[in-house]
């Protein structure tokens, strides 16, 4: 049984096809890049799988199920925002999240946050903003979830820290979850990806193992997405 | 899950109401006790801080209404709607679980204030003088015991009395819950014109408000007319010392309660989208 399934996903908002007949098979284990331009759909399809949003034909499987109460005990999210209540400390967050999600691993919580050198009992909304997402991050890494979403996690941040939220996405996954990270900035994930889907315009252009579409290509794939993508990318 | 829901609804509603509950309660023992030193001395300053002392006092009880109606709005907004809701609507716990919670702890806050309210305002009246005391639990034990006695002298038993209590508080729970779904429904329904999300809300809030309590009133209106069906729906509730009378209410509060309800509930399973 694959872990995620997405069967003939389409959503449109009015007029505008934001997902359009979007078939992609995934078998856990795989480090998967959603890559495309800005408004091409990878949100939309993350958030329908997070049931923050309803399609409106299809649907998305997860290890078998409908998008519900018990998908959500095996997937951990990682929102293009700041999400988590910011009156909460860190420490209060790790035990929202130890409560909720029984998958939670609070010992590697606790440790990266101090690793980090965050301050536990301050309330987040007085951390740097960089720091607030890595606090997220670490919260939604710190679970033993069968699948990862991550939406955009390394947009809008310095480079320093999109190598450590790059590392602390290698380094406390479930092996045998799968990871989808979400971006339109390829080359600083392409090292760690196991297989790509490329999204465009609400459809999937491509859906490759990474080390294959090398092969085949003989480019990076950056560069394969970038000519792909050569009128949309911003 | 409801309970570990509950424990956080708690957290985030305790930080404004406790504090504005305290306020309230220091400026009730400030109103009685050192506003009228105040009052003694014949200067400008003196009068000026009197007055504005006892306006304080007396805007503290508005500042609990207001607080508490903002935090209903503004918890669900941004607790479910808002950048927050990308984690509530996230965590493996129903719509249900959700609404329920929010409306146990703010009902729960409706009891705490009506007794901050409660001891603010014997607090200025009464004060904490021994014979006062004494005055007070008088007239209070008088009036139980006056009451009791009335409902004797009616007919009526103990068990009559416990099950009026429970009608009662039944009736506030579900005025009160109604009242908060209400919002909460306009709310979702604002949300299907993104563009529109606050004035939709208003106005979808003022036009469901005012069309369940029309038909409140045609339906009635309707029965009073049909003299036969009154006046045996009075009879039936007299002879049942008023509990059906009291199930007839609570069936018809329920009506809109589960109307907002179904609406809020749908839209948070069916029709979320979070931007």
């Amino acid at each position: 049984m694959a872990l995620f399934e997405c069967k003939g996903l389409t959503k449109k908002y009015g007029n505008t096809l934001a997902l359009n007949d979007v078939n992609i098979t995934l078998e856990g284990g795989r480090i998967v890049g959603l890559l495309g331009p800005n408004g091409s759909g990878k949100t939309t399809l993350i958030k329908i799988a997070n049931g923050l949003l309803k399609p409106t034909k299809g649907e998305i499987l997860i290890d078998g199920k409908k998008i519900g109460v018990e998908t959500k005990k095996v997937v951990s999210y990682l929102p293009d925002r700041l999400a988590f209540p910011d009156w909460m400390s860190a420490d209060e967050l790790v035990r929202f999240y130890k409560d909720f999600f029984e998958d939670f691993d609070e010992v590697a919580a606790v440790k990266m946050l101090i690793d980090l050198g965050i301050d536990v009992k301050k309330p987040v909304k007085n951390l740097s903003k960089g720091t607030k997402e890595k606090v997220q991050l670490i919260l939604t890494m710190s679970r033993r979830a069968k699948l990862y979403l991550l939406d955009e996690p390394i947009g809008g941040v310095d480079p320093a820290t999109r190598d450590y939220i790059l590392k602390t996405i290698l380094g406390n996954y479930n092996e045998n979850a799968t990871i989808i990270i979400s971006t339109h900035l390829i080359s600083d994930v392409e090292s760690i990806l196991d297989e790509v889907i490329f999204i465009n315009n609400g459809k999937v252009e491509l859906q490759s193992g990474v080390d294959e579409l090398r092969e085949e290509r003989g480019k990076s794939v950056d560069k394969i997405f970038r000519e792909v993508f050569k009128c949309s990318v911003d | 899950m409801l309970g570990r829901l509950i424990k956080y609804e708690f957290k985030a509603t305790a930080r404004p109401i406790v504090p504005v509950s305290l306020m309230a309660l220091v400026l009730s023992i400030v109103a009685k006790y050192l506003l009228p030193i105040l009052d003694n001395y014949d200067n400008v300053i003196c009068k000026t801080f009197f007055f504005v002392g006892n306006v304080l006092f007396s805007s503290s009880f508005v500042a609990l209404a207001v607080v508490t109606i903002l935090i209903i709005i503004e918890r669900f907004r941004k607790h479910v709607l808002g950048d927050e809701g990308y984690v509530t609507n996230t965590l493996p716990v129903t719509a249900h679980e959700i609404i329920w919670s929010k409306l146990i702890v703010f009902f729960v806050w409706m009891i705490f204030i009506a007794i901050i309210v409660a001891l603010s305002s014997f607090i200025y009246v009464v004060g904490f003088e021994g014979y006062r005391f004494e005055r007070t639990g008088f007239l209070f034990s008088r009036f139980f015991s006056e009451l009791w006695q009335d409902l004797r002298d009616s007919g009526a038993s103990l068990f009559d009395l416990i099950l009026w209590c429970i009608e009662c508080a039944l009736m506030v729970f579900i005025m009160y819950a109604s009242a908060v779904l209400s919002v909460y429904a306009s709310i979702m329904l604002g949300q299907q014109l993104p563009k529109y999300k606050a004035a939709a809300a208003i106005v979808i809030f003022t036009v469901m408000t005012s069309t369940m309590s029309s038909a409140a009133v045609v339906l009635l209106a309707t029965l009073e007319t049909m003299g036969n069906v009154s006046q045996f729906l009075t009879h039936v509730f007299e002879e049942s010392n008023y509990h059906l009378g009291a199930i007839f209410v609570i069936i018809g509060m329920l009506i809109p309660a589960a109307i907002y309800y179904f609406i809020t509930a749908c839209g948070m399973k069916n029709r979320l989208n979070l931007e």
